[in-house]
């Protein structure tokens, strides 16, 4: 080769190659919160195995295994991460000594005990995330209490044959790079003084037939606007409504401009009256967040996204912004020469680092206000919250162990999902695993009769406490006799397949959750591995 | 016997759950080896296996953790197997990346049932993932909706026009593609760019950015670039685990079916070999009688080949019963 290069620093680092196809979605900032998360899980069954399989291949930083169980024979057929030789061995020792082998990064350990001694010590002490596995209710509720407490991460996850159940709970989890997919902030309905100076410097009649074709489609949406707005005495502000019909009007005044529709930009302007004329709006995802009490009122204590949403209100009330949102300056690839896509590109980039400018002014006399340093907050911060200021997103769950006390606290939801069956045959598996301490469908020295007999006296008794817990919520309806049937004759058996998937939804979440990058579920998931159905649903 | 096809993202999951979850024949296909940016998903390979053909590496691991399981790999592009090989399976699962992959084996399923009927007809499972975000469709050839079907729902790759690139650069990427189709060919007209060379990116890289540079253009990284070039989708661990064991929870709903079932099975055993392998009767040479007449003699030999014919007659006893859906036919030899 001719070219040699002249030094790898720009090549990519093994680690760079290693997460490449991850730091695609979630960069650099994504990967170091994975780095340096700490997860703590609860169980080791095929379910957990597989949930952190999913977090050590991109390379969270440490985790802890809590189990006291001891490899099975299930345990062999069922879990990837034992093998033949670990039977009798303290099966939270025997994945994590099989699954520290998935990535040399990422350090791992094993508590054996049990959950409920566990939490008699400082486990969770410095955990970012928890993930429990399988475990009852009583414990799922104390350990609820606890991460609640703490503003720990909870992922909660329980398998039984073909079935699955998941929750998610932390009281508060803030987004900033949500990765929503928006259409582009051009600001066309009310250019910036910036924008329509640069349109009006644009003398279409004074191109020859090249340039012509080459200005970009959003200069030619501004004028054609500008003089359907004065051919019919209309004044467009950024909140006026134009009609389908006025767009219509809007669209023939590129054609009367075009020298011809062969040209590509005029094609495209054309096509895209619809969606970019259109009214400034501020996302009303984006309204909650500036008009929350955390965001109006803040103290030295709120978390950095409060201070900031709290800047972003002064920015927005002060004739500056007038409302408006900081813009993010990032504009689509359109029909264009070099000079002219780069110039406009140039338009939104000086407007966005002046609104960037502005904005961190605010953010440096909310710090000020409050008595802290102004790099408390840090330019790169600061970047982000503007690009992505139209996508922050805020989720407040409610607490797992108020809805393990006492139900549901939209049970209409899970009807309209779909999932009210399947979520009540879980929770009346709780009962009945509290009163009898043995799964519905496992026989054991107090059931009688063959697996038969145990599946419909167990299925009987299912069905009872179900529909109590039905009256108990005031739902009006009965619970389907062969969802809790199948869930008994499954003896709570956990299926490699079904544990592999729930795995899959449990490390998605956990991933979203610590990277505070994408947008959790808020909360609950059911999967009806039988009927192909994953239902997500906010219990 | 399945057919799974790719040992990538998709590929080591779904060979994981078919061998966790009892399917004891499968044979799996991909052409690639192992490259380090795999291993932030395909957990069946490790750092020492970088440059091993995957089909190889990851039939080994499951042999080595489930030794119960045959798992036979092919290293090989799917167009080049023969139809016998295709035709051996029950089903065909799917976890490929490229779009062109499976339009051909979609495609090539579909010309099975058109040219054997319905010894042809192989479902097949297509996963396929890109980020967050994936997808697990079971296709019944020739029955369902098939994934030629649904193309437009992946949308079209992205391309650059020519002239784009060759005049007009606007974005980062013209500038790569420019260094890439348009340079890299006229600098090494004997040379084949390989994405994969860190040496290859890095000239694309600089190529790309004086372009850049001339144009005022900003943003030329060499992951932007090794993207551009590769056409690289990202990929995580948990979504591929997802859609995986969502196709590993089809393919066994479609398992095999049970030849002996009595609905879609069809049984053929003798009814002499049934009686001698019954525990119960535990017989050994039965002669058959129907009414008074002989229907069959084991002995003497002479009576024997007399009455051998009469096991070929046959007449059809039809038994229903409230359990069975169907009626149960019992073909009767007698004379």
């Amino acid at each position: 080769m001719r070219a040699t290069p002249e030094s790898t620093s720009t090549a990519a680092t093994d680690k760079a190659q290693r997460y490449d196809r991850q730091l695609r979605l979630w960069q650099e900032t994504g990967q170091q919160a994975l780095e340096t998360a700490r997860v703590s899980v609860f169980g080791s069954s095929a379910l957990a195995a597989e949930s952190l399989k999913n977090l050590i291949l991109p390379g969270i930083g440490e985790f802890v295994v809590i189990d006291d169980a001891t490899v099975g024979e299930q345990d062999v057929l069922t879990n990837f991460f034992v093998a033949p030789a670990d039977l009798g061995k303290p099966r939270a020792e025997a994945i994590v000594e099989q699954l520290t082998e998935l990535n040399p990064d990422v350090r791992g350990s094993a508590v054996v005990k049990s959950a409920e001694s566990a939490l008699e010590t400082d486990i969770l002490e410095s955990a970012t995330l928890v993930i429990a596995c399988g475990l009852p209710a009583h414990t799922v509720q104390r350990i609820s209490r606890l991460c609640w407490e703490r503003n720990i991460a909870l992922v909660v996850a329980d398998t039984a044959g073909f079935a699955a159940r998941l929750r998610t709970a932390i009281p508060e989890h803030a987004v900033v790079e949500s990765h929503e997919e928006l259409a582009p902030d051009l600001r066309i309905q009310a250019p910036f003084p910036g924008l329509a100076e640069h349109s009006d410097s644009i003398d279409l009649d004074t191109l020859d037939h090249v340039d012509l074709a080459h200005v970009p489609y959003v200069v030619l949406v501004l004028k054609a606007l500008r003089s359907w707005a004065t051919a019919n005495g209309r004044e467009v502000r950024r909140d006026t409504a134009i009609t389908y019909a006025e767009k219509r009007k809007i669209k023939e005044e590129i054609l009367c401009m075009a020298p011809n529709m062969d040209e590509e930009n005029f094609r495209e302007a054309h096509d895209k009256v619809n969606g970019d004329v259109i009214p400034y709006q501020i996302p009303a995802e984006v309204r909650r967040i500036l008009s929350d009490p955390a965001a109006q009122n803040i103290t030295a204590k709120s978390e950095k996204f409060w201070i900031m949403a709290h800047a972003l209100r002064a920015y927005m009330a002060s004739p500056y912004a007038d409302g408006q949102l900081p813009l993010s300056g990032t504009i689509p690839d359109m029909k264009a020469d070099t000079k002219s896509y780069i110039a406009l590109q140039r338009v939104y980039k000086q407007k966005a680092d002046a609104d960037k400018a502005e904005y961190a002014r605010h953010v440096r006399e909310s710090l000020a206000s409050l008595d802290l340093p102004p790099d408390f907050i840090s330019q790169g911060e600061i970047d982000a919250y503007c690009k992505d200021a139209r996508r922050l997103r805020l989720l407040r769950f409610t607490p797992l162990h108020d809805e393990l006390e006492s139900g549901p606290k939209d049970a209409s939801a899970l009807v309209s999902a779909g999932a009210l069956d399947q979520y009540v045959a879980f929770r009346a598996s709780d009962v009945f695993f509290a009163k009898h301490k043995r799964h519905p469908g496992v026989a054991d020295s107090s059931t009688q009769g063959d697996g038969n007999d145990v599946v419909n006296n167990d299925t009987a008794e299912l069905v009872a406490i179900a529909n109590e817990l039905l009256v108990q919520w005031s739902i009006e309806s009965e619970v389907a006799e062969d969802v809790v049937r199948e869930l008994a004759r499954s003896g709570h058996a956990e299926l490699h397949n079904i544990a592999s998937l729930a795995g899959g939804i449990v490390s998605q979440e956990a991933i979203k959750l610590v990277t505070h990058q994408y947008v959790p579920a808020n909360n609950g998931c059911i999967i009806d591995g039988a009927s192909a159905r994953i239902i997500f649903v906010a219990v | 016997m399945i057919l799974v096809i790719g040992a990538g993202g998709l590929g080591c999951e779904i060979l994981k759950n078919l061998a966790m979850t009892g399917f004891r024949n499968i044979h799996v296909i991909d052409m690639d080896t192992i490259d380090v940016s795999n291993l932030n998903r395909q957990f069946l390979f490790r750092q020492n296996d970088v440059g091993r053909p995957k089909a190889e590496v990851a039939a080994e691991f499951i042999k080595r953790r489930s030794p119960n399981v045959s798992i036979t790999p092919h290293r090989a592009k799917i167009q080049d197997m023969p139809e016998e090989f295709y035709m051996q399976f029950t089903q065909v699962i799917c976890g490929l990346d490229s779009i062109e992959a499976r339009r051909w084996i979609n495609a090539y399923l579909h010309s099975l049932v058109d040219s054997h009927g319905f010894e042809g007809f192989k479902p097949m499972i297509d996963g396929g993932t890109e980020g967050f975000k994936g997808n697990a469709r079971v296709v019944l050839p020739s029955i369902s909706a098939c994934f030629e079907c649904g193309l437009s729902l992946h949308g079209a790759k992205t391309t650059y026009p020519i002239c784009t690139i060759a005049n007009t650069p606007r974005l980062p990427e013209h500038c790569i593609e420019w260094a890439s189709v348009l340079e890299w060919p006229r600098v090494f007209p004997d040379k084949k760019l390989d994405g994969d060379n860190p040496e290859h990116i890095t000239w694309l890289v600089d190529r790309a950015s004086e372009r850049a540079n001339k144009f005022n253009i900003s943003g030329i990284t060499y992951s932007l670039t090794q993207g551009v070039v590769k056409n690289i989708i990202p990929a995580i661990a948990s979504t591929n685990a997802i859609i995986a064991a969502a196709c590993t929870n089809e393919a066994l709903k479609l398992l095999e079916k049970s030849p002996d079932c009595l609905v879609c099975g069809n049984q053929q055993a003798e009814l002499i070999e049934q009686l001698k392998e019954d525990s119960v009767l535990r017989l050994k040479a039965p002669t058959l009688t129907f009414g008074t007449a002989s229907l069959y003699f084991q002995n003497p030999p002479a009576l024997e080949e007399e009455t051998r014919p009469n096991l070929a007659k046959k007449s059809t006893l039809t038994v229903t019963d409230p359990t069975l859906p169907t009626s149960l036919e019992v073909t009767v030899g007698f004379a």
